[in-house]
């Protein structure tokens, strides 16, 4: 009788979760709200979560130094450690410093020729299973995010000031937002190869990585050729960097290149990312 | 009590689970990361048997759907399953020691991305090389969860306090 209650219990928990996938799929509104709230609270408590877990691992280790600071020479190597510290602090500063001119340079860039208001926003998490690439960004639709738009990160190239493209926007809750990573296997975005002005369409893969597709097996193209969004389709920008062309083949059983493409915008190492939330003749 | 532990356990493992600290790039799949949630819905429906498990797991799914990009409900019943099947195991006693846990989490991790694939079968398929990526990605994920499973067992089950023994407590039953 037991074991028929926690078969019962299966069957009905499979049912709710069946249900759930088809209400989601649909796009009921009361999934995405609930969604939206579980994701502002996670966004909230990663950042408090990994603060404190930063904080007691600096409070830990300060006490440990106090224990240990019998003579001097201890002293004077918790004052070289301070020092250090405060290099390493002042280098993050340095490295902040960068990457915001860089943002900051890009943006005015934008502002000028593109006429594309752009919203400034930090990554605060990352996507949590394997079968999808998304961050977390803590800009929402109440900063002027909207589902759609697209989302860059500024680097440089070639000595100046560049903008890479990071993805794009999957949902703007009210004060954060999902962004879809070129990487993921649902992105795809016009693309052009800078040297010779071919076209074809970038996509994501399961396996994290970016190909470029439909381009014929008679088109020259190299390893090393930057790809350029080629503005086609309306989302993105043309002329912005989506990555370098990191292997190249024909292949013999179709009329397409097999052209696989690592992005510009390294993710892993980036901090804060534009979304280029809309144009201003929009408003 | 028990329900406070593991739920405090269940958010550490989300705010880990969201941070970039847990990505390889291994087998040519770039940033695969373990699933914890797996790993500790194993562990608690090996304690605490099917029904229980099988709450927790769809709890845990539905939590992790939340956070993911994915459809709702997909990783909760794959979750569900696990629990399901994992608190089956229960008074079975060669899962007490230390390869059989990292076995049971490889194969259970399986069970749940399989799921997760089949949910998502045409979205998989639909990619170029989809299926053959997909079966990496499950290949790469149970083996990753597999190896940082020893370590979430350790922390889960002194958190836990359980009195069960195992490789990792001493106390008896």
């Amino acid at each position: 009788m037991r074991k028929d209650r926690s078969f019962l219990i299966l069957v009905l928990l499979t049912a709710a979760s069946l249900a759930l996938t088809a209400a989601d799929r649909r796009g009921f509104r009361e999934t995405k709200v609930a969604r939206n709230e579980i994701e502002r609270l996670a966004s909230v408590l990663s950042w408090r979560g990994s603060a404190t877990l930063r904080g007691a691992g600096n409070r830990a280790s300060r006490y440990l130094e106090i224990f240990k600071e019998k003579e001097k020479k201890v002293e004077l190597k918790k004052q070289i450690k301070e020092l250090e510290a405060e290099i390493i602090g002042l280098r993050e500063v340095e490295n902040q410093y960068d990457r915001l001119t860089a943002l900051s340079d890009f943006e005015s860039n934008l502002n000028r020729h593109e006429g594309i208001r752009p919203v400034p926003a930090r990554i605060t998490g990352v996507e949590m299973s394997n079968w999808h690439r998304t961050i977390t960004i803590d800009r929402g639709a109440g900063d002027g995010v909207r589902a759609g738009a697209p989302v860059v990160a500024g680097g440089a190239a070639e000595g100046k000031a560049a903008g890479g493209i990071v993805g794009r926007v999957f949902d703007a809750g009210g004060k954060s937002s999902i962004v879809l990573l070129l990487t993921d296997h649902d992105s795809s975005v016009g693309g052009m190869i800078q040297r010779t002005r071919v076209h074809g369409i970038v996509r994501g893969t399961l396996s994290g990585r970016c190909v470029i597709e439909d381009i014929s097996n008679t088109a020259d193209v190299r390893k090393g050729d930057v790809v350029l969004s080629s503005g086609m389709g309306g989302t993105f920008p043309k002329g912005l960097i989506i990555g370098k062309v990191s292997a190249a083949g024909k292949r013999r059983d179709g009329f397409f290149q097999k052209i696989e493409v690592t992005p510009f915008v390294d993710i892993s190492k980036t901090e804060e990312v534009i979304v280029l939330g809309g144009r201003d003749d929009d408003d | 009590m028990t329900t406070i532990k593991w739920a405090i356990l269940v958010l550490a493992a989300a705010i880990l689970q969201r941070s970039a600290l847990l990505e390889v790039d291994v087998f040519g799949l770039s940033g695969v990361k373990p699933d914890l949630f797996l790993i500790l819905v194993v562990v608690f429906s090996l304690y605490h048997g099917k029904r229980k498990g099988e709450v927790f797991g769809f709890l845990a799914g539905l939590l992790q759907d939340s956070l993911s990009s994915g459809y709702l409900g997909v990783n909760a019943l794959a979750k569900t399953v696990v629990g399901y099947l994992g608190g089956s195991w229960r008074k079975q006693f060669f899962w007490r020691n230390l390869p059989a846990q990292v076995l049971l989490i490889f194969v259970f991790s399986i069970i749940s991305d399989t799921i997760y694939a089949l949910l998502n079968a045409s979205a998989v398929l639909a990619q170029p090389g989809g299926l053959k990526d997909a079966a990496g990605l499950i290949l790469a994920s149970g083996a990753f969860s597999s190896i940082v499973s020893p370590l979430v067992f350790y922390a889960a089950l002194k958190f836990d306090g359980s009195d069960e023994k195992t490789c990792w407590t001493e106390k008896k039953i």
